[in-house]
């Protein structure tokens, strides 16, 4: 059991860092092609800047916390399912 | 050269097809004959296809005691299941209740007259040649020999496999596209300078 611990604890954060990772750049991406097709103003820098501000508080960002409660629910599920009698 | 390509994936697909094979939960239709356990040596060659010590209890010495269920199928073909905990990693089914699921059996032990038929939900493979046995998880009385079983779970599992392997590529790609291009472009950008600097110095337009 302590190895499942460890192997969660080690891999859950990973997980978690590199799913955010690739949300951030796909925001990223489409902030830039709208700025690029002239539908935002100003600054290219500034527009970006201020929509991946709107990413950190973002229903998106509390989807991809759900990286951290979906493998424990999982673990449980599975062991409850298995070992019922 | 493509071929080589082509027989390299062709195997890992068969890898991978086998490994998934051998995990995922299978149903069969059985009649139990008996229950039993018994000292198993188990060596290098099939150590792998047996699981850890009880979830609860420290690491055994000596060969270990394992508990084997016998079965007979409808047609008269035999198996023969273990009955171990699979422990926390792999396979991830978590099972620690191999006393109880042993007791379980043992009260559908039926004769041939008198059939009790049972489902067993089990996973791995039988192989004798290696003494490899599939490893029951769950037993459930059945009305008949003729039940079958839609592996819905298998086809849930096998689609979110999917779905996971489909959304690390969307992640490799974008890391490739949005990092390592840039930065190769950065870097072929400085090499266009540097060979610049250099032909000015040696007195060559590039």
């Amino acid at each position: 059991m302590l190895q499942l611990i460890i192997v969660l604890a080690v891999g859950v954060p990973i997980a978690h860092w590199l799913v955010a990772l690739y949300a951030r750049s796909v925001w990223r991406e489409r902030l830039e092609r709208k700025w690029d097709r002239g539908e935002g103003q100003g600054d290219r820098e500034v527009f970006v800047g201020d929509g991946m501000e709107h990413f950190e508080k973002s229903i998106l960002k509390r989807v991809i916390g759900l990286v951290y409660i979906i493998p424990v629910a999982v673990v449980i599920l599975i062991a409850y399912v298995v070992n019922r009698s | 050269m493509q071929k080589v390509k082509w027989a390299i994936w062709g195997f890992l697909a068969l890898m991978a097809a086998a490994f998934l094979h051998y995990t995922l939960p299978q149903h069969d239709v059985v009649r139990i004959t008996d229950t039993l356990n018994r000292k198993t040596p188990i060596g290098r060659i099939n150590g792998f296809f047996y699981a850890s010590t009880d979830s609860g209890a420290p690491a055994s010495q000596g060969d270990p005691d394992i508990r084997f269920i016998n079965a007979v199928f409808p047609d008269g073909s035999v198996m023969v299941y273990r009955n171990e905990d699979t422990g926390w990693i792999w396979p991830p089914y978590f099972k620690y209740d191999s006393s109880n699921l042993q007791a379980v059996a043992s009260n559908f032990k039926s004769t041939e007259t008198a059939p009790q038929w049972v489902m067993v939900t089990h996973y791995g493979w039988r192989f004798a040649p290696m003494s490899i046995f599939p490893n029951a998880l769950r037993i459930i009385a059945v009305s008949g020999p003729d039940v079958t079983f839609f592996p819905w779970l298998n086809l849930v599992i096998l689609a979110l496999l999917a779905g996971l392997v489909f959304f690390a590529r969307r992640m490799w790609l974008q890391f490739w596209e949005r990092m390592v291009d840039p930065a190769v472009a950065n870097v072929q950008e400085a090499g266009d300078r540097t060979r610049g600097w250099f032909s000015r110095l040696f007195g060559r337009k590039s």
